[in-house]
């Protein structure tokens, strides 16, 4: 195990590499600089700003500048926020970003789970019906209508909450329901499926003509099998849920790490993008590598692989 | 088929608890931070963006700008109503009778929010670093009338001492311009003139150094009504009452909290749901429901800000200027602005709004789509015939599209011609249009400062903004003419002239003047309408018996 975890964790390097190359260069090509602005600057002041960042550099030395600094972790400045570094902002949002992605998760697997669970066990019943088609509803509402139809409903019209912010415990629970929302319809789907077929195996039929009451044959027997299709897909999940949280972000005005990773693009912010790129690459590898973990675990087949 | 499941005893009991939570994490009717704020005296304001820093000489951007007004005050200060000079860290001052000499007698009583009095050392040592080369600030020539500033900032002199600032003593200071400058009193209530805390930011690294963190709450200090207190990224900066500012028993408000968006229609929810007592700008499509709904709500002023089409007058057929009049007289603007931007925008036939310093322009574009058919065939295409494909360029954002699709209906309808529209993203764009890689552009220009001198620069030959490859000799003699010239009569009968030669040559097509329908409180007092929208905060006020 500790030599599969280890071989995953070295294979890391490369594609970081790579993907730092890509960025970098991907960057550069684009049309436009950091310091082009609507109120253009001086020949001169742009020229001293470029040089102060070593943007007058030949590109290739750049590079090579720039790899060096980030072999030892350092992100280097922003140059939107010239008194900030790169890795002051991550350490900054990436908090924000962590908490929503991990509280939507939350609301993913609560609601995802119990509704499959129900669908499941009532198959083919009102239960099913309702929690299947509110699921196939939650798949198909993007995010940019979910948030501002919860918005208007729960804070604008009952006042409930307050309609953006990051301020009071309170002003988790829409963003969390926004943008758990799709994945807790995904999850009630795969549950549903998983237990469903499990249900049907013969050790399920043995355990219960000897009288398991339902719930044990479902806690006990069933789950560990059936919540392997939804295990696999938290690690694709998680990656979704912490880099995809731009539009919730921007909606609720919450001071997470997506909206850098986009705005840094839009404003040319070099540095900046080269590192929320780098980190959220990074962090995506190591949860796919603990959820793969934990399907091992999970399933005796794969661990004598 | 298992048996049934009913719920039992413990799913009442968890019904219930969630029940609970649901209430204790907050449901029914709150008392909003607006009202809240009304009664304490805190204000919450969206001014835009995250801003980029609070350090006055590197950061810009108007969102910057409103907060650094809290933090700093300069030798004079924007009136709240009219914008005009008022004193400010200068009780008073005196202007030599040939306007080139300016002597600022500074109040004994200002202090920096560390205690520290400030001198008129301070300023000629902010104004040093607003200078440095090394600096690379981009609104260094706000001082450029100053003797000698724009060769010190150029880095053709070294010392200082030959820069026209001086200090007679402590409280003293003593301008010299090269010129006499009509309008330095409005620059000087511009951000670059404030004073830094020089100490202050050598203790946090070097003072031409812009990642100086200086402006880092733990480490400010400031001049202003208001001192900087809480500043989280993208959640909120606070500001709180200064006491020892040299006025501070007039300040009435006691916290200040900037909440930055991305988003127009987020601010708008914020403001729907009681969070902000005011939002810079409403969404477009908003400014019709909130006039007609909610007028106590919305106030929409004019702006020191022109929205135009810049043409390439280095390109076939734009090197025409028969073809560039034609173009700007096919215009029907009042068409745009009622029925396609939306924000009450007052149709623009001129380059310099009008209003500030009392300058009224006089040259205006005739919109006339008979005389502009035959300039059109007088420049060889007559009906349009054979006119050769242009494009109209614009950058993803607002409503941009809808009035570059207006006006390319009404050029099709009156002029028979096809322009192409051009949608690139900002920075695209702004890279297109600094290399002038276009037939037509978008673009706008908001004053500097309220004086018609910030417009009448823009098309002067080399000018930073110019782009449009149009230059002329006598435009740019009457433009430093008009800057130059304290006699008011001179300066707007060559402004006039001035502005007659940018109507026959037409290197611009001018659309609309900016409006800002600002979202605002009723309680909100104190806070006026003006052109550069600016609300010195210490006149700000809350009265929650107006806001019922």
């Amino acid at each position: 195990m500790l030599r599969f975890i280890l071989r995953r964790l070295l294979e890391m390097i490369p594609v970081l590499f790579i993907i730092a190359t890509v960025t970098f260069f991907m960057m550069r090509l684009a049309p436009g600089g950091p310091f082009d602005q609507e109120k253009q600057m001086s020949k001169e002041i742009r020229a001293r700003l470029e040089a102060h960042y070593g943007l007058d550099r030949p590109l290739f030395e750049q590079y090579l500048r720039q790899m060096k600094h980030l072999l030892v972790g350092d992100l280097g400045p922003s140059f939107k926020y010239p008194s900030r570094t790169v890795n002051e902002i991550i350490a900054n949002s990436f908090p924000v970003s962590l908490e929503l992605g991990l509280e939507s998760l939350l609301v993913a697997l609560v609601f995802g789970l119990a509704a499959g669970m129900i669908a499941s066990l009532k198959q083919n019943s009102a239960l099913d019906h309702v929690p299947m088609s509110l699921s196939m509803i939650g798949l198909c509402v993007p995010t940019f209508v979910m948030g501002p139809l919860l918005i208007s409903a729960f804070a604008l019209h009952l006042n409930w909450f307050n309609a953006a912010g990051w301020f009071f415990p309170r002003d988790r629970v829409l963003p969390a329901l926004t943008l758990g929302a799709f994945y807790a319809a995904y999850i009630a789907r795969l549950t549903r499926g998983g237990l469903l077929e499990i249900l049907n195996l013969d050790f399920i039929r043995t355990a219960r003509a000897k009288g398991a009451s339902s719930s044990r044959v479902l806690f006990q027997h069933a789950l560990r099998g059936g919540l392997l299709p939804v295990v696999s897909f938290l690690g694709p999940a998680i990656a979704g849920l912490l880099t995809g949280s731009f539009v919730v972000e921007t909606l609720f005005g919450i001071p997470g790490l997506g909206r850098y990773f986009v705005t840094a693009a839009f404003n040319r912010d070099y540095f900046m993008v080269m590192g929320s790129v780098l980190f959220y690459a990074a962090f995506v590898i190591v949860m796919n590598l603990v959820v793969d973990i934990i399907v091992v675990w999970l399933d005796p087949k794969l661990r004598l692989e | 088929m298992i048996d049934t499941w009913r719920p039992g005893r413990k799913a009442y009991f968890a019904a219930a608890l969630s029940l609970l939570l649901l209430h204790t994490t907050g449901c029914g009717r709150r008392q909003t931070l607006v009202e809240i704020g009304d009664r304490t005296q805190v204000f919450r304001v969206c001014d835009g963006v995250e801003p980029m820093d609070l350090d006055p000489q590197t950061a810009i951007g108007q969102g910057e700008h409103d907060i650094m007004l809290s933090l700093f005050e300069g030798l004079v200060t924007a009136d709240p109503v009219d914008v005009s000079p008022k004193p400010g860290v200068a009780e008073s001052w005196d202007i030599s009778p040939d306007g080139r000499v300016y002597t600022f007698h500074l109040r004994h009583n200002a202090r920096w929010s560390n205690g520290e009095t400030i001198t008129a050392h301070d300023f000629i040592e902010s104004h040093r670093r607003m200078l440095m080369p090394s600096l690379a600030t981009q609104y260094s020539y706000m001082l450029y009338p100053v003797t000698n500033a724009e060769a010190f900032n150029n880095g053709k002199i070294t010392n200082f001492d030959e820069v026209g600032f001086k200090a007679l003593n402590d409280f003293t200071l003593q301008i010299t311009l090269h010129d006499p400058t009509p309008y330095l009193l409005t620059m000087m209530t511009h951000d670059s003139w404030y004073p830094v805390p020089l100490a202050t930011i050598k203790k946090y690294g070097a003072i031409d150094d812009r990642s100086n963190p200086w402006t880092r709450p733990e480490n400010f200090v400031g001049n202003g009504a208001f001192l900087l207190k809480e500043w989280r990224m993208n959640s909120h900066i606070l500001v709180e009452k200064n006491p020892l500012y040299w006025d501070a028993a007039s300040v009435r408000l006691n916290k200040i909290y900037f909440d930055p968006t991305e988003s127009f229609d987020t601010e708008e929810r914020m403001f729907r749901s009681g969070q902000l007592h005011t939002v810079l700008q409403a969404p477009a499509s908003k400014v019709a429901f909130y006039r007609k709904y909610h007028p106590d709500l919305i106030r929409v002023s004019t702006l020191y800000a022109t929205y135009m089409y810049k043409m390439n007058t280095t390109r076939a057929p734009l090197n025409d200027k028969r073809v560039r009049a034609a173009l700007a007289m096919a215009l029907d603007r009042r068409g745009i602005t009622e029925t396609v931007s939306r924000a009450g925008e007052e149709p623009a036939f001129s380059l310099v709004p009008p209003g500030a310093a009392g300058y009224i322009p006089q040259g205006r574009v005739t919109e006339d789509v008979e005389a502009a058919r035959k300039l059109l065939a007088a420049a060889g295409y007559p009906n349009g015939a054979h006119f050769p494909p242009i494009s109209l360029l614009f950058n993803t954002a607002q409503n941009h599209k809808a009035i570059a699709e207006a006006a390319q209906q009404m050029w099709k309808k009156n002029l028979n011609i096809d322009v192409t529209l051009r949608n690139e993203e900002w920075k695209v764009y702004l890279d297109s249009e600094r290399r002038m890689d276009y037939d037509l552009v978008r673009t706008s220009w908001v004053g500097d400062y309220p004086d018609p001198s910030t417009f009448m620069e823009l098309y002067m030959t080399g000018g930073g903004n110019n782009n449009t490859g149009w230059s002329d000799p006598e435009y740019d003699r009457l433009v430093t003419l008009g800057g130059n010239t304290n006699n008011t009569a001179v300066r707007w009968d060559a402004y006039h002239k001035a502005e007659a030669i940018l109507m026959d040559q037409m290197p611009f097509i001018p659309i609309y003047f900016y409006t800002e329908p600002r979202l605002l409180r009723p309680s909100v007092k104190g806070f006026y309408p003006n052109l550069t929208d600016q609300h010195p905060y210490k006149y700000v006020y809350l009265d929650p018996s107006a806001d019922p």
